[in-house]
Order: C-alpha cells, then structure tokens, then sequence
C-alpha cells in the first residue's frame, strides 16, 4: 500500500488495528489508536504556537514514545521536524538550530540537562536565534506545553509526496553541519521496499538498538508503521538491557550496528539470555567484519541482513536478501533495492563495468533534493546528471551484489557516527597552544573505529586530557580517543599531513 | 606495580569514564553490565587510558584476545 505523507500512514494504522500495540517504553505501551490521538493533540498545541505548513521544528529527543508524537504530529499540520542528534555538542546544536531557522525546539532536559536550555535560552536573549520563539520540554513523557483538547486543521491533503517531511543536519567536512531534506516520497517509498524485501508484519516486534533521529531510526520507524509492527524503544544501548529486553518483549527482529552487536554476543555468552524468539538481525551504519555474520548464524541461530546506505538516500541503497548465501551476506552488503539505481563510477564520471572498484553512486527517487541552504555543498555531491556522489568505494559484482571496500571521503565511523577528520581538526586548531593538528581514525579488532589526533604545540605544556577537554563543545564520538604529541608530521610531495604515514606509525606501534 | 594496586586503579578509570561512583562498583562486575553500562566507545577510551598509564602491557597482544567482560578478566588480559 502506497502512502502520501506520514499521516495518512498513521491514519492507516489507526483505523485498521487501533488496540495493536503500536510502542513500548520502559513498561508503558502506546496503541496505534493512542498515538495517533497524541499526535493529533501535539498537531493541535503546535498549531496553537503559531507553526504552519513548511516551518522547521527541531526535536532533539532521546528515544521514547514522545519522540513518534513530535515526528508525527509535526508533520500533521505540515511542519518539517529537524532531527537533531541528541549527542552534539551545545555549540554544534545552537549552529543547527540557526541554520535550520527552526521556530520551536523539543528537548528532554533530563538527557541535556538544564545547560543547553539555559545556553539557548542566552543565545536567544543575544539576538543569535532569531527564529526560535519556542522551546518546549519534554519530562517523564510529558509535554511541557500540555495536551489541548481543540484539533488542529489536518494539513495532509494539502501535502505531496514531493514536499520535504523532514531535515537531519549530518557532520559536514568543512566543520559545520549539513542539513539533509528529505521527501515524503522518498522515504515512504524507500521503507515500503525494504519492508517487504525483509518481510516486516504486525506480528514482529522490533528492537531498534541505535537512535531514532538517525536515518535508520527514521527508516524502521516508517518500516514499522508499514507493515504495522510493534516497536519496543530502550533509552541505552547497553548489552545487558538490549538482552533483558529481547527476552521480555520477545523481540523478532534486532537492528544494530556491527561493534554492538560483537559486544552483545560477547556479553550473552556469560549472561545466557533467551533470544530465541529472534528471527532475524539487521546490521548497517558499519561496515560488517565477516566474523559478525558467522556469529549470528552460529551464537543467535536466526537469519542476518547487512543493509548499506546513507542519510542522503532516504536511507536504504542495498541489502541482503533473507535467502541470500551466506557468502554474500558476509562478504557483500546486498543488491540495490527496487527504485535505487546505482552506478560504479571512476575519477571522471565514466561508469565502470561489474567487478571494477570506483565511487559508488546512486540516483533516483531516494535521493535527497540537496542540502538546506548549501547549494553550494549540495553540487558537491549532486551532479548534473542527478548521480549522488557517496564517497563510498565498492564494486557491483557480476551477481548484482555491492561490496563496499572503502571511502573516498575522509570520514570515520564511530561507534555508527559519521565524523570527518575535518571537523575535529578545524576545532582543535582554535585553541591557542596547537600549532598544528591532524586526526585519523583507527579500526579495533574488538570494538570498531576510534580517532586519534597527532598534535603539534606552540608551546609545550598541554596534557592529553587539555586537548579532550578542549572538545568540550563536540559531541562525545568526536573527541579523539587518543592524543599524541610527535615532534614534527610527516608530509606528503604538496605539503599534506601525510596520514596514511601517521597510521602507518600508529598500527606499528 | 602489584595486582591488586593496578586493578584498583583501573576501577578509577572506569568510574571516571562511565560517570559513577567509585565505590559501588566492583572488579568482578561486568563491565558492559547495567550497573556500569559502558558502551564500546567507552570501552575503548578505557583501553586506551590502560595502554597509557601500563604501557608496553598491551603490546604485541592480538587486540581481539583482551577479555574486557570485567576488570579482573582485563588485568588477567594485561598479565599474561
């Protein structure tokens, strides 16, 4: 069943099995019936904070049932949430909140703590948000603003499929964030595809173990809702409370990054929960070592999936198939969905023949319009001939399977965060005593990617943990993990910080 | 340095990474347990404030062979 916008889905839900259970949190179940009455009542009190059709509103929520009533309600009367991730920094979230010209903000002050309201609350006094005219709390899954009881207009109808349902700002390469728009569409259709190809049903329960106001959060949420499937949210992603929970809820389907899920089997071994009632485990946001996938088969005893795409592209590009080999799903990240049309490309634009490694492209309805406000960063990205640009290396195999071998952007991926060198280096070079700095990432066998900055000083007398507390701002995956401080880099032939020889010193270490 | 003193030490770390109270914690608590709950980049700020303050302790191990299920499982890890 094809949907137009987000509520007619819930709609949907609503009428066809009201009482089904729709979200559990901590104990507490809403209904597709009940969260559709609260998005309809958060619908009413935005409309009566003055938001309309097409004005931004950032939700800055951890994961709970609330976070669906925002996203929901929100976009009943046409409003474009601005997914902010929870983790950022105060600085990275006023420089969003800015940007993306939101006029309300919803926060959780018991994840943010009274400093960001209070930092907000100083920026707004200064004139620095001119935009922002609300903010509302949400405590102990209660909305600061109450719950009105007059409806709010249902701006549905007037929105297509075409209109931007919402905003995620990702890390940027530059050093500041990126603000993704997304269509209706392309995110409808990109969760109605990989629903079916994964099989989703009311009678799944799913354990979605990374954020929602991620891609992928947004992603199974859709997903869910599709196919009308119970989804049970933890605040943590802790091993012991994701296993407790498998065995409580008897969760079906597990959706998790790769070095999570090697510290939760790790975990269970000595912990011995039931997870029995598993019948498939989704890995993406990572690449997938082949010893993950072997682990599930062989630990979980239930199918495995490796699911491969990017905030740009709604978010799904590939993945693999429940019947697939299981060499294919250890060594490739699946085939391209129905609707993703995808292109190995070289340096100069040419498509590359099947088993030829270059720039992994993609091109179609998924693919976001560009960034808001940044055309400049959207051409970038975007070419004339409308191929997204991924900054992945890989290679179509000769059976239609994509395997991803590398980046061609220098960006690592920390614990399912994307962050760009780039971003931590041109922070770290504001303080006065670094004269220089370069930061890479690097792979623990055990426990995926970390950074690790290489220092240059001015004047010695920093310590490693001056420069960690100079990332105060950041958010905590990009302050480096380790800091070094050598006498000299070593250079590339153009003057570059080599760090392919940095890495090379670290790994021999 | 005596095992005791570096499994006491190395409980410091982990209360300062993972925000709690010393005191509540103890060594044969698994780590990634609810009671100290680190995640794995927790984990590996741990591992890499260990390599720091024990240098040498963690070269030339296969990275994978750490057992960081608790801190005495990772001081066993360092002592072999």
């Amino acid at each position: 069943m094809h949907f137009a916008n987000f509520n007619e889905l819930l709609a949907e839900n609503a009428r066809v099995r009201p009482g089904h259970k729709a979200v559990t949190f901590e104990g507490e179940t809403w209904t597709y019936g009940e969260l559709e009455t609260t998005s309809r009542a958060i619908a009413a009190a935005l409309y009566r904070a003055g938001i309309r059709k097409g004005d931004r509103v950032a939700v800055m929520l951890p994961n709970q049932p609330m976070f669906l009533g925002a996203l929901f309600g929100a976009a009943r009367i046409g409003a474009v949430p601005v997914l902010v991730n929870v983790f950022y920094g105060t600085d990275e979230i006023l420089g969003i909140l800015r940007h993306s010209q939101s006029k309300l903000l919803f926060v959780e002050p018991v994840v943010r703590g009274a400093k960001l309201q209070g930092a907000v609350e100083e920026a707004r006094k200064k004139g620095d948000l001119p935009d922002l005219e609300t903010l509302w709390t949400v405590e102990g899954g209660a909305l600061s603003a109450g719950t009105p009881a007059p409806d709010a207009p249902d701006a549905s109808r007037e929105i297509r499929g075409s209109d931007l349902a919402l905003m995620i700002y990702t890390s940027g390469t530059t050093g500041s964030s990126k603000g993704v728009m997304l269509t209706y569409e392309g995110l409808l259709e990109n969760a109605r595809v990989t629903a079916g190809l994964m099989k989703y049903s009311d009678e799944d329960t799913l354990l979605p173990a990374l954020p929602l106001f991620s891609s992928a959060g947004v992603s199974l949420t859709l997903i869910s809702m599709i196919a009308g499937t119970h989804i049970v949210l933890i605040e943590r992603n802790n091993p012991q409370i994701i296993l407790e929970t498998i065995e409580r809820e008897r969760v079906t389907i597990l959706d998790m990054v790769p070095s999570g899920l090697k510290l939760l089997m790790k975990f269970n071994r000595t912990a011995g929960h039931d997870t029995s009632s598993l019948r498939l485990v989704v890995v993406g946001g990572d690449s997938s070592p082949p010893d993950v996938g072997r682990a599930v088969l062989d630990d979980l005893k239930c199918n495995f999936a490796v699911v491969y795409g990017l905030t740009e592209t709604s978010p799904v590009v590939s993945i693999t198939h429940l019947d697939a080999t299981e060499e294919q799903r250890v060594a490739t990240v699946g085939p391209p969905i129905d609707g993703m049309e995808c292109s190995i490309r070289d340096e100069s634009g040419r498509a590359l023949p099947a088993g030829e490694i270059g720039e992994v492209c993609c091109k179609g309805l998924y693919v976001m319009p560009g960034y808001f406000r940044n055309e400049e960063g959207t051409r970038q990205c975007i070419d004339d001939a409308g191929w997204f640009h991924t900054g992945d290396l890989g290679t179509i195999r000769e059976d239609g399977h994509l395997v991803i071998s590398g980046r061609k952007k220098d960006m690592v991926i920390v614990g399912g965060h994307n962050v760009f060198p780039a971003e931590v280096e041109s922070h770290l070079i504001k303080h006065p005593a670094i004269k220089e700095v370069a930061v890479v990432g690097m792979e623990h066998p055990a426990l995926g990617n970390y950074l690790v900055a290489f220092v240059l000083l001015k004047t010695p007398g920093l310590s490693a943990g001056d420069v960690q507390a100079f990332c105060n701002g950041l958010a905590q995956f990009k302050v480096p993990q380790r800091v070094l401080f050598p006498e000299t880099f070593p250079y590339t032939g153009s003057g570059k910080v080599n760090k392919r020889e940095l890495r090379r010193i670290l790994e021999t270490q | 340095m005596d095992r005791a003193h570096m499994v006491d030490e190395i409980l410091g770390m982990v209360a300062q990474i993972a925000s709690i109270d010393r005191a509540a914690i103890r060594a044969d608590m698994p780590l990634m347990g609810k009671e100290i709950g680190v995640d794995s980049l927790a984990l590996m700020r741990l591992l890499v404030r260990v390599d720091e303050r024990f240098p040498g302790k963690l070269q030339g191990k296969d990275p994978s062979s750490i057992d960081f299920s608790t801190v005495d499982s990772l001081v066993d890890s360092l002592e072999k």
